[in-house]
């Protein structure tokens, strides 16, 4: 607990620049026959624009619940959420998914793949085609378009995958734990290619993962998950300097952000470990 | 065992730096290939001598009146047969109007079956509405409906139409919900996500998604198809492969009942052709598949 003063913790207000989602009070009730499990309780937060938000957690806090109801796919039961200013109602495809799956059609190649969006859109082919290459080229798969998924590793798939989303020029990225089914090498590679990639198309994100290296790698501001019922317990201000690499993960500063996190993380964990076993 | 993860764990690595690792996949792909391909080629090979020894021992046995010809003639008066039958004309008949009887019937059940299955898939309302009939006509053995045919239709073509319908339907359907159901729901939610609607979710995700197991579920409906026509023709017909080898039956003749079935598993083999081309048309990205 040394590093606590020289960390400073956030209201869940937007940082720099005009929120884009704003999330009040929401609250998730899952039920399952006469059972019910409270995945989320009166979560608030904002998220500025351009800025990545990293959300970590331990398993089952409602992380992926969270990004569901941003998305569209859950409603809340209570509270809303809203992205300039208009509510999330359904599914919306502003908020743009990447799936720790890749979720990449099997039957369409890597060009018809990243094309979906727009070809559901309505527009035409030649135009959506050169939209598609541009962002095949963007994630540094020129030569791969006309394989199929099938046909590439896991860091590929997601690079796809996140190709696929940005030609839809979604106004958030949802991320839900992303780089957690590549090998440790192939990840610290994508990390460096997503920031670079932000950076370049000024998205908004709001990332998923369990790895609090990762989280401080990439975000702005980091949020810690409380066990259930989910609600963001604490919100860091990651003050590491730009551009960051994997060096950056030896600096003091680095060592003593990750400490608080994990001080919050482990207590969580904790708690959680305790309601389970008391089950 | 060793052998086989050296390749993979070089491709591991090489994915790190990101590019070749496809490229390479493929090439190690290639490699076990060429040694399928060789052991292919020998179980091609065991077989045709298989083949040739049981002819030789099948010719053998009658000639040598080892067997009776009222059980069994030589393969060559088979052959004498089948080449008299192609000649003359009825053969190549039979085999074209069982083979037009199949393909309406089936194209029929394919196309209604396909249909009702998308949208049973995927609502739970409309399954649980047909649930209890599907349950009722489901067991049914294909050649239940002949009778019931017979009385609807009266013996033609629109009552061989119907058996091949009528005997393939619900096995199709059964199938055809199980392969819409079994889309992962994941592209469903992908292609909600890039902005989907719910039509053409089913035209982009949820029809290329289940056709894999729709093919062979349709591959399937169709070896029915020729069970059901067979037997519609021995029950009640003047033409087709099933009266022929029927008619055969009727003279005591083993030779033309032989040539017929013998047709009729050429035509099967021909249907499993057919169809791995088409799955090489139209299931391309499972072609190069490496998981």
């Amino acid at each position: 607990m040394i590093a606590e003063a020289q960390i400073s913790v956030q209201q869940p207000l937007a940082k720099a620049g005009e929120p884009i989602i704003r999330a009040e009070n929401l609250s998730m009730l899952y039920r399952r026959g006469d059972q019910s499990v409270e995945a989320l309780r009166g979560l608030n937060l904002e998220v500025g624009e351009g800025e990545i938000f990293c959300i970590v957690g331990s398993s089952g806090c409602g992380k992926s619940t969270f990004l569901n109801i941003i998305a569209g796919f859950l409603k809340p039961t209570s509270g809303s959420v809203s992205l300039r200013g208009s509510p999330i109602v359904g599914v919306d495809k502003r908020c743009g998914m990447i799936f720790q799956e890749y979720a990449l059609f099997p039957w369409k190649t890597v060009q018809n793949n990243v094309e979906f969006g727009l070809k559901m859109g309505g527009m035409p082919k030649g135009e959506r085609r050169e939209i598609a290459r541009k962002y095949i080229a963007l994630v540094g798969l020129n030569s791969f378009q006309d394989a199929y998924p099938a046909e590439l590793s896991g860091g590929m798939r997601q690079r796809v995958a996140l190709a696929r989303c940005l030609a839809n020029n979604p106004e958030v990225l949802l991320m839900d734990e992303p780089f957690a089914a590549v090998d440790a090498m192939t990840r610290q590679l994508l990390q460096d290619e997503l920031i670079r990639i932000v950076e370049q198309t000024r998205k908004t994100v709001i990332f998923v993962t369990h790895s609090i290296d990762e989280a401080l790698l990439l975000s702005h501001r980091v949020g810690v998950f409380s066990s259930r019922p989910g609600r963001l317990k604490v919100i860091l201000d990651n003050d590491l300097p730009r551009p960051r690499s994997s060096a950056s993960q030896l600096s003091p500063r680095f060592l003593e952000l990750k400490t608080a996190i994990w001080d919050v993380v482990q207590e969580e964990v904790r708690r959680q470990m305790e309601v389970m076993e008391n089950k | 065992m060793t052998e086989q993860s050296k390749p993979r764990l070089v491709a591991a690595i090489v994915d790190s730096s990101g590019i070749k690792a496809a490229a390479l996949a493929v090439e190690t792909a290639h490699l076990y290939r060429k040694s399928d391909r060789r052991q292919a080629q020998l179980a091609f090979g065991v077989g045709l001598l298989s083949i040739a020894a049981m002819l030789i021992i099948w010719e053998g046995m009658t000639r040598l009146g080892v067997i009776d010809p009222v059980i069994l003639v030589p393969p060559t008066r088979v052959l004498q047969i089948f080449w008299r039958q192609l000649v003359d004309g009825t053969l190549p008949l039979d085999l074209l109007l069982s083979t037009y009887r199949v393909l309406i019937g089936f194209l029929i059940s394919a196309v209604t079956a396909i249909a009702l299955g998308v949208v049973l898939g995927m609502s739970r309302v409309a399954q649980a509405m047909f649930d209890p009939i599907l349950s009722i006509i489901r067991p049914l053995p294909s050649l239940a409906w002949i009778p019931l045919a017979i009385m609807w239709f009266g013996i033609g073509e629109k009552e061989k139409y119907a058996i091949v319908f009528m005997g393939t339907f619900a096995p199709l359907l059964v199938l055809v919900i199980d392969a819409v159901e079994r889309v992962d729901v994941l592209y469903v939610k992908a292609a909600r996500n890039l902005g989907a609607s719910r039509a053409q979710v089913v035209r982009e995700v949820i029809l290329p998604g289940a056709l894999p197991s729709i093919m062979s579920g349709l591959k399937l409906a169709l070896a029915i198809s020729w069970a059901c026509i067979i037997s519609a023709e021995m029950v009640g017909a003047t033409s087709g492969l099933g009266f022929l080898i029927w008619v055969g039956k009727d003279y005591g003749d083993i030779g033309r009942v032989i040539v017929g079935m013998l047709v009729i598993s050429a035509t099967v083999v021909v249907i499993d052709a057919v169809f791995a081309a088409l799955n090489r048309m139209l299931v391309p990205w499972l072609r190069n598949a490496q998981a």
